[in-house]
């Protein structure tokens, strides 16, 4: 396998810990999407793993630049490319009710990202078609799957209403759920795991002045992220997980405390002085670890 | 008709037009309705971000007249926008969110206020 550039930038990457996904819409070229469909009309099962020896769909889709290069940001270097390819295709229309779940393997607690699940959509997906949705930040909640069947739709669900090419990487724990298709048209769509190789490191675009303690991890920028029930506001639960998600990914979690109040990692962006709020925090984890009787989160 | 109280009613009317309408079969009428009445429960269950009967709906499902429904994919157009609005249009709280027991365990991230409602419908087969 070719070099593969990271492209994710330590913001990005606090995104991707709080959301759990990424969403590169048509990032795919058309010539690609229609090879993938056109192989997909010839061989429709539902585990087309074939595919994934195949040169054009190698290049073009699982190393497409754009997603190579997100999936190299989180998943460090030298990773694996799938070994299984599932296609949810869906032929004639169906009910989808409830059905939230997260998909079997699923690891919660701590973070971890040492895969990620991807879902391409070689096709145009409209919302008739039975996108499947998924619920934003749930990738950080330790819940049974047996005991979210029942919810219907979520306020801040998200739609894979996209256009041909779209590429979406997920955290693996991501609830998920197939919605509603009305449509007679036959929908694709992929999905695959890459695979970790490597410990975790930040070693994605890094800003020299970027600074983990003084970071924003409710999502800020503009960019505010949306969890399970916070939209817009980001509770302190979500902000906590996705730090240690961070620090999981950096290669840091041993050095992961929380705070708490108005420290790490909920307010500390907003000191109004960023030195002082660093001796801070760093004074009282010396404090939590001088003392020896600091619960670990 | 498509209902027992239907076939009752077009009976009695029947008989009053006749004059044939008495308190006996008025009585006779009004047992046969009620021995066909049957109950049925329709639920509803609100997922809030807190226990506040003002706190807003994240997630709604609904099932009415044997009909399960997800709610609209625009939750601007749930019927109910906070757990008052269902409580004011004549939905019964039965079960009020309680914390379960892993909610002691501080990994958990997430304890869903899951409100649900009901409303008894009565039906004439």
């Amino acid at each position: 396998m070719r070099p593969i550039k990271p492209t994710l930038t330590d913001e990005d990457v606090i995104q991707f810990c709080l959301n759990g996904y990424i969403m590169y819409e048509g990032v795919i070229p058309e010539e690609i999407n229609r090879q993938v469909y056109a192989y997909l009309e010839e061989h429709d099962s539902g585990e087309p793993s074939e595919i994934l020896k195949q040169p054009f769909f190698i290049d073009g889709v699982l190393l497409n630049e754009t997603v190579a290069g997100a999936v190299r940001s989180l998943l460090g270097e030298n990773f694996m490319l799938p070994h299984l390819m599932s296609n949810h295709r869906s032929v004639k229309p169906r009910e989808s009710l409830g059905g939230w779940h997260w998909d079997a393997g699923a690891i919660i607690s701590p973070p971890t990202v040492n895969y990620l699940q991807v879902f391409y959509l070689p096709q145009d997906v409209t919302l008739d078609m039975g996108p499947t949705a998924f619920l934003p930040g749930s990738h950080l909640i330790n819940y049974d799957t047996a005991y979210m069947a029942h919810y219907g739709n979520f306020r801040n669900q998200f739609l894979t209403v996209a256009p041909a090419g779209s590429v979406l990487i997920t955290a693996y724990p991501i609830w998920h759920r197939a919605t509603t298709k009305t449509s007679t048209a036959t929908r694709n769509l992929l999905k695959y795991n890459y695979w970790r190789t490597v410990p975790p490191t930040r070693d994605w675009i890094t800003d020299p002045n970027f600074d983990p303690i003084t970071a924003d991890y409710k999502g800020g920028d503009g960019r505010r992220g949306y969890t399970v029930f916070s939209q817009p506001r980001v509770s302190i639960e979500p902000v906590n997980v996705a730090a240690e998600m961070f620090n999981w990914l950096s290669g840091t979690l041993d050095q992961y405390r929380l705070v708490g109040a108005q420290g790490w990692p909920l307010e500390t962006e907003k000191g109004y002085d960023p030195d002082y709020t660093r001796k801070l925090v760093n004074t009282y984890n010396n404090l939590a670890i001088e003392m020896k009787d600091y619960k670990r989160p | 008709m498509n209902s027992a109280f239907d076939r009752v009613l077009e009976t009695c009317i029947t008989k009053l037009e006749r004059g044939e309408l008495t308190s006996e079969s008025l009585r006779e009428a009004f047992k046969e309705i009620i021995s066909e009445k049957k109950i049925k429960q329709s639920i509803l269950v609100l997922l809030a971000g807190s226990t506040s009967l003002y706190s807003t709906v994240h997630s709604m499902f609904m099932y009415e007249n044997g009909v399960l429904s997800d709610g609209p994919v625009d939750s601007k157009e749930w019927p109910y926008q906070k757990v008052s609005d269902a409580i004011d249009d004549g939905w019964r709280l039965i079960q009020f969110p309680t914390p379960p027991a892993i909610f002691l365990d501080q990994k958990q991230r997430f304890v869903p206020c899951e409100f649900v409602l009901e409303k008894i419908v009565e039906v004439y087969p």
